[in-house]
């Protein structure tokens, strides 16, 4: 699969720009998947192929079960509280679950949408996409950094609640190369053109990350 | 539901709609006591119901079509939409959840004219009140033709260009609708010009919509005939509306 931007329709002298081509089958299990390369490498564009929000330039791919793409730069209305957003979005058990989550994150829901910091509004989003993902089987998650701004202490409490509910969630989830927290099942590392995959054994080494991506 | 359930908790956490019910409740009655009625009492009456229509005019083309155009901006541009279709949420289904949450509380103030018209400005003849009551219904129907359409249309425009664009192209037409083509009528029968002519022809005629003066000067209801053609007019035109609100539409900028 190559993924990139086609031509544009109107606009034939455009050329399809090819950001990276994956040339043999990667597979990703339930677990949880890192997502590296340098910037402009085409992360985000691999992420929203397999979201379908954009199409494959070339290739095909297979996704089984409920797709979320989660992107770094979802925002809500500044006057809303969490708790409101959380409302729009669940009822019931859901939404218990999902201020469950926010108190385990530390987040305060009472407070208004503009006034949380990045990292709080971070929580907002994925307190939204684990809700989502929960009690469900056969979700895909696709998480657009959704590390940064984050504190290492909510770091590690998404950690445990990621293992928590691994049992048949797919997270890819593409982080900065110089991520502290690179725990996984495999790596997806872009680099020069190529998508390919990497088995590792529970955790990611830093220095061998940073020397694959040189 | 989502879309429909942020959108409209937004609407609501602004109480903006609020400031608007206050002046709904006030203004019909206030402002024409502040005319020299005294001389024709029998005008309070009509003059209420002007004023209640007039309002909900100004509210429709001031409020409600940029609450419209706003939302379509702000959910495209913030990634809202995007992440509700990897939810499974369609484009033209979070299209009309946006066009549902703005219409929601705007449909309270259409009830509240036509209440207010039956209450405050009602004639005390048995004839007249049953004209009375068909006029506004009318008037309601009508109305409703012209404004749904466009405030779709504002929505879908709002998710490609920015918000105030949106509003003064959507605003446009409808004051176009409204007034201008009185203006192009006028030219035409002056000048005679083919191509204007074509233009009055394709021009959305909502001053069909505008049943004011009939309350005012106490012209009865339209008849059936006149009535169905002007809902088939306006239903046409907020076919054609749709269509390009729904080709318009994206979820993200």
């Amino acid at each position: 699969m190559t993924i990139g931007y086609p031509r544009r329709r109107f606009h034939s002298q455009d050329p399809t720009l090819r950001l990276a081509t994956a040339e043999e089958t990667i597979q990703l299990e339930p677990g949880r998947h890192l997502l590296l390369a340098r910037n402009g490498r085409g992360k985000t564009t691999l992420l929203k192929t397999l979201a379908g929000l954009l199409p494959a330039v070339d290739g095909q791919f297979l996704v089984e079960g409920n797709v979320q793409y989660v992107d770094e730069e979802l925002r809500f209305d500044p006057e809303l509280s969490s708790k409101q957003i959380f409302r729009s979005f669940f009822t019931n058990g859901l939404l218990e679950k999902a201020l469950e989550f926010a108190d385990r994150l530390e987040l305060d829901v009472k407070k208004q949408y503009g006034k949380l910091s990045k990292g709080n509004r971070q929580k907002v989003t994925l307190v939204l996409a684990e809700t989502n993902a929960s009690g469900q089987k056969g979700q895909v998650l696709l998480l657009d950094e959704p590390f940064s701004g984050l504190d290492f202490h909510v770091r590690d409490e998404v950690d445990a609640m990621w293992r928590e509910n691994s049992e048949d969630v797919v997270r890819l989830v593409c982080v900065h190369p110089d991520e502290p927290t690179l725990q996984a099942e495999s790596v997806i590392l872009i680099n020069d053109g190529q998508i390919c995959q990497e088995k590792v054994d529970g955790s990611v080494d830093w220095f061998e990350t940073r020397e694959a991506l040189n | 539901m989502s879309l429909y359930k942020l959108t409209l908790t937004t609407i609501l956490t602004r109480k903006t709609f609020l400031i608007f019910a206050v002046m709904f409740a006030i203004l019909p009655l206030m402002l024409p006591l502040l005319t020299p009625w005294e001389e024709k009492p029998q005008l309070l009456e009509p003059a209420r119901a002007q004023t209640a229509w007039s309002m909900l005019w100004l509210l429709a083309l001031g409020w409600l079509l940029y609450q419209a155009a706003s939302f379509g901006d702000r959910w495209a541009s913030r990634g809202v939409l995007e992440y509700l279709k990897t939810l499974g949420n369609g484009r033209i289904s979070q299209l009309f959840q946006i066009w549902l949450s703005c219409l929601t509380p705007f449909a309270g103030f259409v009830v509240g004219v036509v209440a207010i018209c039956l209450l405050f400005a009602m004639p005390a003849d048995g004839e007249e009140a049953r004209m009375w009551v068909a006029t506004n219904l009318q008037y309601a129907l009508l109305f409703l033709l012209v404004v749904c359409p466009l405030c779709l249309v504002a929505i879908a425009l709002g998710t490609r260009i920015n918000a105030t664009a949106a509003y003064v192209i959507t605003g446009t037409l409808a004051i176009y609708g409204l007034f201008g083509i009185g203006y192009l009528d006028f030219f035409l029968s002056q000048s005679g010009q083919p191509v204007l002519d074509f233009v009055y022809v394709i021009s959305p005629h909502y001053h069909l919509a505008d049943l004011t003066s009939r309350l005012v000067f106490k012209l009865g209801a339209l008849d059936a005939k006149t009535f169905f053609g002007s809902a088939a007019y306006l239903s046409g035109v907020g076919i054609v509306l749709v269509a390009i609100a729904c080709s318009l539409f994206r979820e993200k900028k």
